[in-house]
């Protein structure tokens, strides 16, 4: 069998006296779409932002491509949780984009001030190397922009600020920047929840697009028509713990994920 | 008559101008020190409740300065040191800086605070699962969106301060009031104090066109 590119291996959180992650355990295949769902409070999204180290959990271990990149008890300096975290790739619900910057610089930002750390480190920052390399990168990032920007169909809004775009193209930029990173594995916590039904379609267009390019991706949503047909495997979680793991047809078959994912009309039925 | 006066008024404005000019250059740095302070998170745990002396010192200082007239602190703070210490009176002009200087420091602070703190969370962590550090987030993708949010309160501020500035006279600093009033008692004439007025009103006035100028150059984007 081969490696996985992502094992969660008993993962536990709680906020004060509130458990809301149970000992999670997964595992995900490289170009694999793992979709998690199940209702409000059930953790999905606390189990992402321990992913990505904006929470940081209790116990258990996350290893990618068969790498740890934490474990409980693991003290990690600023630097070291920098360096992890970009395994990772996050993409929010909020979309967050920075108000401040064209389409475009969103896209290049962060790589750009990451890189640019890295040859300072390499060549000393007032060197004519240093120059040199910096504007090789800046060309570089300029074309993985273009490109990036044109696979989520956004070309044309590349010097755009973000308040002339729809939520659609927002979020679609907002993907483009997670993918300039070049994460391991990109996760995304109910991306296309703050949109209407139109604008979700061209949301969801484009993360069908990167599963077929062979992305790992991690899913929280809603959507579960969507879910069905991407999730290579299907988490279905109810407080704090998994309660069924396996592909979509498996878990949707599942009694309890019956009910909950057609929700309303059984609860009337009662 | 009038071109005496006009004269001798622009003298007086020139120093309200120099008390104007120096007391931004300093409160402004200045106040986002005191901001830092007020916001600061260092201190320790006792019995399950977090105490920051930092944060608790900075606020009483703001609470302080905010919550006196500042012609009090003006008159404190050119008197006091004598009065307690017995040591000579440090300069007028001193005294005007020194006391305008804390004064608006604590106001900008308060104000850049509600400037940091309306960012919304989301823009951190967008910058930390980016890999950007805190020096970064700060200043590359926070600090501008914090600049867009406080300059219309920091325009209040300073156009505030234009006529502040007029309380200097009460320790004796000779800026235009004081040059107007001298007319009072040698020649009896009240004119040239209302005359100081349109010399107000003509520096707020030019303020007022330069932020405004300032407000919309940073309207290219919305938050």
């Amino acid at each position: 069998m081969p490696q996985p590119m992502l094992e969660v291996k008993n993962l536990a959180k709680s906020f004060g006296s509130t458990e809301v992650l149970r000992g999670i355990s997964f595992s995900l295949g490289e170009g694999e779409a793992l979709v998690i769902i199940g209702s409000s409070g059930s953790g999905k999204t606390t189990l992402l932002r321990c992913l990505n180290f904006l929470e940081t959990a209790d116990a258990g271990e996350i290893v990618v491509g068969g790498e740890t990149v934490w474990r409980a008890g693991d003290s990690l300096s600023e630097d070291e949780i920098r360096e992890r975290r970009l395994k990772f790739g996050l993409v929010f619900q909020s979309f967050n984009l920075f108000p401040q910057y064209t389409v475009k610089r969103n896209v290049t930002l962060a790589p750009e001030l990451f890189e640019t750390d890295l040859l300072r480190e390499k060549y000393g920052g007032k060197s004519a190397a240093f120059r040199e390399e910096k504007k090789k990168l800046t060309d570089r990032l300029d074309r993985q922009a273009d490109e990036l920007l044109k696979s989520v169909g956004l070309s044309e809004k590349a010097e755009m600020y973000p308040w002339q775009l729809s939520g659609g193209q927002c979020q679609r930029a907002a993907i483009a920047r997670a993918l300039a990173m070049s994460p391991d594995v990109l996760c995304f916590d109910e991306p296309t929840s703050a949109l209407d039904p139109e604008l979700t379609g061209e949301v969801l267009r484009v993360i069908r697009e990167l599963k077929n390019s062979g992305r790992t991706m991690v899913i929280v949503t809603h959507e579960m028509d969507f879910a069905r047909e991407i999730g290579d495997k299907v988490v279905y979680m109810a407080g704090g713990v998994v309660e069924a793991c396996g592909t979509a047809e498996e878990v949707f078959a599942n009694e309890r994920v019956k009910r909950f994912s057609h929700g309303g009309t059984i609860a009337l039925d009662d | 008559m009038f071109v005496e006066v006009t004269l001798s008024l622009f003298e007086g404005f020139g120093k309200t101008l120099l008390i104007f000019a120096l007391t931004l250059a300093f409160s402004v740095p200045l106040g986002l020190l005191v901001c830092f302070g007020s916001m600061s998170k260092l201190g320790f745990t006792v019995g399950g409740k977090k105490i920051c002396p930092v944060s608790i010192i900075t606020k009483a200082f703001v609470w302080i300065i905010r919550g006196t007239p500042l012609m009090l602190q003006l008159i404190v703070i050119y008197y006091g040191p004598g009065l307690l210490f017995h040591t000579d009176l440090m300069p007028r002009f001193t005294a005007v800086l020194v006391a305008f200087v804390v004064n608006y420091a604590a106001y900008f602070s308060e104000i850049y605070r509600g400037g940091i703190e309306s960012v919304p969370g989301g823009q951190y962590e967008a910058c930390a699962v980016l890999g950007m550090t805190k020096a970064q987030t700060f200043f590359r993708v926070i600090l501008m969106q914090v600049v867009k949010r406080i300059i219309p309160p920091m325009s209040n501020e300073i156009i505030t301060l234009v006529k502040d500035t007029s309380l200097a006279r009460v320790i004796a600093v000779y800026e235009i009031i004081w040059s107007a009033q001298a007319y009072i008692k040698l020649n009896g004439l009240i004119w040239p104090l209302f005359y100081t007025g349109a010399f107000y009103l003509a520096f707020s006035g030019l303020l007022t066109l330069l932020l405004g100028r300032l407000e919309k150059k940073l309207g290219y984007f919305k938050i």
